[in-house]
């Protein structure tokens, strides 16, 4: 019971923290797109919808939440990023390291915190953040259709159906994005365990000169960009094809979540997501090894 | 001793090829009060952080029967520090802070952390970082003293602080925490402040223990004697372990001497802790 209220505090210690980045400025964007959205109906700028040449109400209310779900998800890559940077050592720099350390909590259990926060807990805002914003566009939507005939509105159970297929597939996609790109995060984190911030530009600039030196080596005898590059690049790529992206957005047919799922999973590599999580395990034990001999 | 909570045989460090301790050896009883005291780099802190499994060392110790290394966070439910007033997590405010530990620490008790607070300047809702180094002395006391442990260790803990913030640190330490079931152990250069209070003493000059008893025995032991110039040679037989000129007399320190036979030559007395120490720790003992 204790280490569940203790992993409780650890998670909330790191949400206090960083707050900033994964509720306040995203509410602040949300309260902009509020904003903008209402100023576009008051000032009837709206017209760009008769372009898009999209009779059906449910189809530009599906698109739509489509993409606020991708700009959500490229926000949280970003924030993820700079939190992995950051968060893995900020402890030292906030000279707090001793108050931890006096705490019966293991190094490791410490950096599983910030790892699970960040991997977890922020996603989890940016999702209902998301839906909120996916809410407010069905909104935005229904009023569009007032103003423009043409558009016909989708029914509230009709659209909500859309609004959850698309947020169960959002989800699913998440988890596995997360589970998939999680030894870039642990890579991130565990030199930020070591180097402070100067992990950012290091997660890019390791792997760099690692490429540079094999290709140095093999002097051109081994695949275009080498085999680390190789293989970095082919990791680097996660989802669906643009095939799949084309589809959803020509069918006239309503969003169909067990359908891109199951394509999302025959699509995945699990062998390599599972060599990545090890990977990510035992980055993060070093990296808690590492701080274990740090206390400043 | 297996009823000690401190056991330490042979404790040496290194920081590359320097050895910086060089094969302590003490043990610390439960109930008392123990002053550490040393010159800055003479390896208490260093000392300190071996106890408290934040550094690994060579040799052998043993803290409430755990290896403090191996087992720091099991450890830590019943040993708290202070090593640094300013390390508390400045982004919190003190009730989050006390929310939180109540849920990390099975030892807190929120309750008495916001007792010992009361009547200080420090509010529930005040964010950490706006706090004066003063009230961050006095809430992460607050925080050790909430904690039920067996051994605090306070490393300086009032670098800094005005003289009333310092004074009423220690009262507090005695009245609100001290128990026969619970060890103290300080490290400070204000040595004259804690002297008070402390059961025993250990000096460390140069990575070594030069003194370890109770202060009880340190009166028994070591006499401070004030002397003429005429009695100087008749002092100076008596073997001083130092000796200093201060306002045209001459103090001494004698480890072991008879303290009547010093008595007919000056005025033999008890030396402070700070007179003490700076006997014991100087490197030119001043006899010649």
């Amino acid at each position: 019971m204790l280490s569940l209220k203790s992993w409780r505090a650890l998670l909330v210690r790191e949400y206090l923290e960083h707050r900033v980045a994964f509720l306040y400025f995203p509410l602040g964007i949300v309260l902009l797109l509020a904003l903008s959205a209402a100023s576009a109906l008051g000032f009837n700028k709206i017209r760009f919808m008769h372009e898009f040449a999209m009779p059906s109400g449910l189809k530009v209310f599906e698109l739509g939440y489509l993409v606020l779900f991708a700009l959500w998800f490229a926000y949280l890559a970003v924030t993820q990023f700079f939190y992995f940077g950051d968060a893995f050592s900020a402890d030292r720099r906030n000279n707090s390291m001793f108050f931890w350390k006096s705490m019966p909590v293991t190094d490791l259990k410490m950096l599983a915190s910030k790892y699970l926060t960040g991997a977890l807990l922020f996603p989890a805002i940016i999702v209902v953040i998301a839906a909120v914003t996916g809410l407010m566009f069905y909104l935005f939507v229904a009023v569009a259709t007032m103003v423009y005939p043409g558009l016909i509105l989708p029914l509230p159970l009709t659209a909500l159906g859309s609004f959850g297929q698309i947020t169960a597939f959002a989800v699913v996609h998440l988890v596995l994005s997360l589970l998939w790109y999680a030894p870039f995060l642990a890579w991130v984190g565990g030199l930020s365990t070591v180097f402070g911030r100067w992990s950012l530009p290091l997660a890019f600039v390791i792997p760099g000169l690692i490429v540079v030196v094999e290709n140095i080596a093999l002097f051109g005898t081994g695949p275009r960009g080498g085999y680390v590059w190789g293989y970095l690049s082919q990791r680097w790529h996660y989802g669906l094809g643009e095939m799949d992206y084309g589809q959803i957005a020509v069918t006239t047919a309503p969003f169909d979540a067990l359908y891109f799922i199951q394509r999302l999973l025959h699509e995945t590599d699990w062998l390599a997501l599972v060599t990545g999580l090890v990977f990510a395990a035992a980055v993060m034990w070093l990296a808690s090894q590492y701080r274990r001999r740090r206390i400043n | 001793m297996t009823s000690s909570i401190v056991s330490v045989r042979g404790l040496k460090k290194h920081f590359g090829r320097m050895e910086i301790l060089h094969g302590l050896d003490f043990d610390i009883p439960p109930g008392r009060i123990y002053g550490l005291i040393g010159h800055n780099g003479a390896g208490k802190t260093t000392t300190l952080n071996a106890m408290l499994g934040l550094t690994s060392y060579e040799g052998s110790v043993q803290v409430l029967g755990e290896d403090p290394y191996k087992h720091r966070a099991r450890l830590m439910k019943d040993v708290a520090f202070i090593s640094d007033v300013a390390s508390l997590p400045r982004f919190l405010k003190v009730r989050e802070l006390f929310a939180m530990l109540d849920d990390i620490h099975p030892n807190f008790s929120a309750e008495k952390a916001g007792g010992f607070l009361d009547g200080t300047d420090v509010k529930p809702g005040a964010l950490i970082a706006n706090l004066s180094k003063g009230m961050l002395a006095q809430l992460h006391l607050a925080v050790v003293m909430a904690i039920d442990a067996r051994l605090l260790v306070l490393d300086e803990p009032t670098l800094g602080l005005d003289i009333t913030y310092r004074k009423r640190f220690y009262r507090r330490l005695l009245e609100d925490y001290m128990t026969a079931d619970r060890t103290l152990l300080i490290t400070t250069h204000q040595v004259d402040e804690i002297e008070f209070m402390l059961s025993d003493i250990m000096f460390i000059r140069d990575g070594n223990l030069v003194l370890h008893m109770p202060m009880e025995e340190v009166g028994q032991r070591y006499t401070q004697l004030v002397v003429n110039a005429d009695r100087l040679e008749a002092a100076k037989a008596l073997k001083p372990i130092f000796a200093e000129t201060r306002f045209g007399q001459t103090v001494m320190v004698f480890d072991g001497a008879d303290r009547e036979a010093l008595a007919a030559i000056g005025a033999a007395a008890t030396p402070t802790l700070s007179d003490l120490f700076v006997a014991l720790m100087s490197r030119d003992s001043g006899v010649n």
